[in-house]
């Protein structure tokens, strides 16, 4: 890559240092003074709801709450189960449509427009939408379980602990699919196809071609659409809030749908931002164990 | 010579056999091949067939519930087609509720969020792109960084602070969060296509007595149309999408965006399903169609970034 010629360098020199200026300024002022004063908050008594007098530090009090409430550590196992789940129904979905879209048949441009139309189904309406199909009384997802004998009497989805959390999950999944299956398809378009002819003249089967050509092949391309997911899922906000708003009785509420409801019901800033600083810390370790795993000490160099 | 032609029947006689064999063996394998291929192109097509039809059904639903008069609404089995179709639900959602106004009002936002992340993201991304400096890589750290922050998180500062300066419940407030969430992701998407393009184009220009600005306005972004159509739909989508923040950060009817405004819809006793997903549809409706439009430009555009990292 070369830089800019010498003509621009001489003339002015601080050009490539104005021109990252405007970024710099607004990352500062709305991600690093926030983050910084978020982090200050968590070790503070903050509450809107019963302001506490010069808002004294209080050092790791409202993590100490944090671990002793239960809820917390439901928060936490449902948005493990929830990301994880998401992340890998998508990502197996999403293998198999970039696999059927790279084959050749008539109509799959239209088919391949067709897929990827959820991702432009605001998060608010997938619930929405998802939340009345998987309705109680009048869905048609019971209906169609019905008719498929796989159940005898109508599932009540959204209201029961048990299968309200697996029914976000299918919604998510659904939106999240189109845009890994694009960035899969991407990955599989740029593997050689002499690649495979060479496997098969060599005798290797099907599973084989997969395992030793395509997946390596993607490697690079999955790692990326992994860690995004997995940062996403967790980080997920829409889906739960407007398909059981965390119900019933707190049972699918994730630990930001908590901060949501901590600081904006309850007005309890300095614990909202003790909790949210954990859902920071999380995400960082995600991204630090993906480095390690996807990313070999070649590549990083 | 009579020999001769007795003796290449007699070879041709005994070869027409093992011919003859060999001829029906590579019908039948040519039969099975295409009978095999015939299965695959069958079962390749049930799977497209099914995978579009789960994909399209809840658009199918949302549709056709938006509709259905009350009556044909709450029952079971659900009616699966269309009866007595009336568009009373979509009038009613302009007619008693703000639902114009906050259509509006999240075109407000997008719009001007696209812009602006579309001009700081292209200078930013050019910079990335082209100039070396010292403290580059640290700049390149920052912004991908800015990927594992939850919004979540940050709002509760940026709640206090636009409460002091009175940006709480304005559009101008969500406009500025907007812009700098959509930021790092339109930085390193225009930087990553930048870097595909030859330096000797603007080189040549920057030697014919063109500014690096004009340069960049000239020669850069109008080869870079895919990533620039990309990056606008991805920051118009993030801003038309977004929930969490709209539901924070504003509280009266007049600046709601359309999703906060959908996250609220439910309040009273009976809950308006017909006219929820009339809303839905109409606030799908901007986006879908800007989505048909680009798609072309979207699919190389997001792929570039995307494979080159």
């Amino acid at each position: 890559m070369s830089a800019v010629p010498g003509v621009c360098l001489v003339r002015i020199r601080w050009l490539p240092y104005l021109t990252i200026l405007p970024v710099l300024f607004v990352l500062s002022i709305v991600f690093l003074y926030p983050l910084f004063q978020v982090i200050i908050m968590s070790f503070r008594a903050v509450d809107l709801g019963r302001p506490v007098p010069g808002e004294p530090f209080v050092g790791l009090a409202n993590y100490a709450e944090m671990v002793h409430r239960p809820q917390f550590w439901q928060s936490l196992r449902v948005t493990v189960v929830y990301t994880l789940s998401v992340v890998v129904i998508t990502a197996a979905g999403g293998l198999i449509l970039a696999q059927i879209l790279n084959a050749e048949f008539a109509g799959r441009a239209l088919a391949r427009t067709l897929l990827i139309l959820p991702w432009a189904l605001p998060p608010v309406v997938t619930g929405l939408v998802w939340a009345w199909m998987f309705d109680f009384q009048f869905g048609v997802l019971n209906y169609a379980l019905r008719l498929l004998h796989l159940i005898e009497k109508n599932l009540s989805w959204m209201v029961s602990p048990d299968l309200a959390l697996p029914a976000v999950i299918v919604a998510t999944a659904w939106k999240h699919m189109p845009l890994a299956t694009i960035i899969l398809l991407a990955g599989l378009q740029s593997i050689s196809g002499e690649l495979y002819e060479a496997a098969h003249i060599d005798g290797a089967n099907i599973v084989q071609r997969y395992r030793y050509i395509t997946l390596p092949g993607l490697r690079p391309v999955l790692g990326i659409l992994l860690l995004l997911e997995t940062l996403w899922n967790f980080k997920s906000f829409a889906y739960i809030y407007m398909m059981t708003g965390g119900g019933p009785a707190r049972s699918t509420e994730s630990l930001v749908v908590g901060v949501y409801y901590e600081a904006f019901q309850f007005y309890k800033f300095g614990y909202a931002a003790a909790l949210g600083v954990i859902v920071l810390l999380i995400c960082v370790a995600i991204t630090l164990v993906y480095l390690r795993v996807f990313i070999t000490p070649t590549e990083r160099s | 010579m009579e020999e001769a032609v007795r003796g290449r029947a007699n070879q041709q006689g005994a070869q027409a056999i093992p011919r003859q064999a060999a001829t029906a063996r590579r019908e039948a394998e040519e039969l099975q091949a295409r009978y095999q291929k015939w299965i695959s192109r069958a079962l390749l097509y049930l799977m497209v067939i099914s995978a579009c039809g789960l994909v399209v059904f809840p658009f199918y639903w949302m549709f056709l519930t938006s509709i259905q008069p009350l009556e044909a609404l709450f029952r079971f089995p659900p009616y699966l087609a269309p009866v007595n179709p009336t568009f009373e639900s979509y009038v009613a959602i302009f007619r008693e509720r703000p639902f114009a106004r906050w259509m509006w009002n999240s075109f407000i936002v997008s719009s001007v969020t696209t812009l602006l992340a579309l001009t700081l993201g292209s200078v930013g991304g050019y910079n990335l792109a082209r100039f070396r400096y010292r403290g580059k890589r640290a700049v390149e750290l920052l912004i991908l960084s800015t990927q594992m922050i939850p919004g979540v998180l940050l709002i509760i500062p940026i709640y206090v602070v636009f409460l002091k300066l009175g940006l709480l419940d304005t559009l101008a407030g969500l406009i500025i969060a907007y812009t700098t969430f959509s930021l790092p992701f339109c930085v390193w998407m225009l930087r990553s296509y930048f870097m595909g393009i030859p330096t000797e184009l603007e080189e040549s220009a920057l030697v014919d007595g063109c500014t690096w600005l004009g340069a960049l306005w000239r020669i850069t972004l109008p080869l870079s149309l895919p990533a620039l159509v990309a990056t606008s739909m991805f920051a118009f989508v993030l801003a038309w999408d977004e929930l969490i923040f709209a539901v924070a950060l504003t509280n009266s009817q007049s600046v709601r965006v359309v999703s906060a405004g959908l996250a609220g819809f439910n309040t009273g006793y009976t809950i308006p399903t017909a006219d929820l997903m009339a809303a839905s549809a109409v606030s799908t409706l901007p986006v879908l169609l800007l989505f048909l439009f680009t798609q072309r430009y979207l699919l190389s555009g997001l792929t570039a970034g995307a494979v080159k990292g």
